[in-house]
């Protein structure tokens, strides 16, 4: 029959016994001590070159003129604006000319009441023309 | 294990995790950054664009003002301003030679055209040849204008009658 104090001697031994294995499989303090040299120094080395990437492609950055923003473009139609200014000018000297005609001409003295006068074939009103300008700039 | 071997274990654990933080920490930083530097840059970028362009604008409106403002002559900017075309009209009247009657004056909106103009008619009366001249007189005002419509009769064998309309645009900047 086998005790209490058996069972936890064989245990103790079991323990002790897969312990002492398990220490001797694991634990390579040569390899171990590499392992996380390497582990430290890849980290290390990727680090560095992501931040050092980061740095090259970021240090020709500068704010420059030629910076791909959208600029306002503005709109200033010129030739247009000399050729309205080069039609009111031509206007204004047509004007000027009928303008010079009359102050050339002696008045003539109107009557505020129109007189009538019958025509030949009776009618008062002897000439009309009606007609609407089409000189819409 | 001898204790000590748990201790240094641990203990370099510890650090190479530390170093891994740290490492990571310095990593996402350097992102981080870059992206705040990208905005920033973005941004110095926007205002030199719009300093350029408000410059291009100033630099064209002081080379254009000449042309701008002679144009800016013949445009009637309000309502109001349509005194001075009719002063003009009624002032020509008599170097024409015809007697001049204003008959109509009032404001017209093109809603399609979303324009305003002056819509004013004018009879007036004197020799076929000082009215037919004063038409061409009415047609060549110093305005943006036209004639709408015209009618000439013949009231006498000397005296003839002319009833015209015509517009006056009026520049408004607001529409």
């Amino acid at each position: 029959m086998i005790n209490k104090k058996q069972i936890a001697e064989m245990a103790k031994h079991i323990l002790k016994h897969s312990q002492g294995l398990r220490d001797h499989k694991i634990m390579h303090p040569e390899r171990d001590w590499f392992i996380g040299l390497g582990l430290a120094i890849t980290f290390f080395v990727g680090s560095a070159s992501v931040s050092a990437y980061t740095y090259w492609k970021n240090k020709n950055m500068s704010a420059s003129q030629d910076a791909a923003v959208a600029e306002e473009v503005v709109v200033y139609r010129e030739s247009m604006v000399k050729d309205a200014l080069a039609r009111f000018e031509k206007r204004n000297k047509e004007r000027e000319a009928l303008v010079a005609e009359f102050s050339s001409e002696e008045p003539t003295p109107v009557s505020d009441t129109a007189t009538s006068t019958l025509a030949e074939n009776g009618s008062t009103t002897p000439e009309t023309a009606t007609g609407t300008s089409s000189t819409r700039p | 294990m001898s204790k000590s071997t748990i201790r240094n274990f641990i203990l370099s654990t510890l650090c190479l995790l530390c170093a891994i933080g740290g490492f990571s920490f310095m990593v996402w930083e350097v992102g981080d950054k870059e992206q705040v530097l990208q905005v920033q840059l973005q941004t110095l970028n926007e205002e030199i664009a719009r300093q350029n362009s408000f410059y291009k604008l100033q630099k064209l409106a002081e080379e254009s003002s000449s042309d701008r403002d002679h144009l800016a002559t013949y445009f009637l900017k309000e309502e109001s301003d349509s005194i001075d075309v009719l002063n003009w009209i009624e002032g020509m009247a008599p170097q024409a030679h015809v007697n001049l009657q204003t008959k109509n004056l009032q404001k017209i909106t093109d809603k399609d055209a979303k324009t305003d103009w002056i819509e004013v008619s004018f009879s007036f009366s004197g020799e076929q040849a000082n009215v037919e001249r004063f038409v061409a007189v009415l047609e060549r005002l110093p305005y943006l204008s036209y004639v709408t419509s015209l009618s000439m009769s013949a009231q006498s064998s000397d005296n003839w009658e002319a009833l015209v309309t015509l517009r006056v645009y009026i520049f408004n900047h607001d529409k």
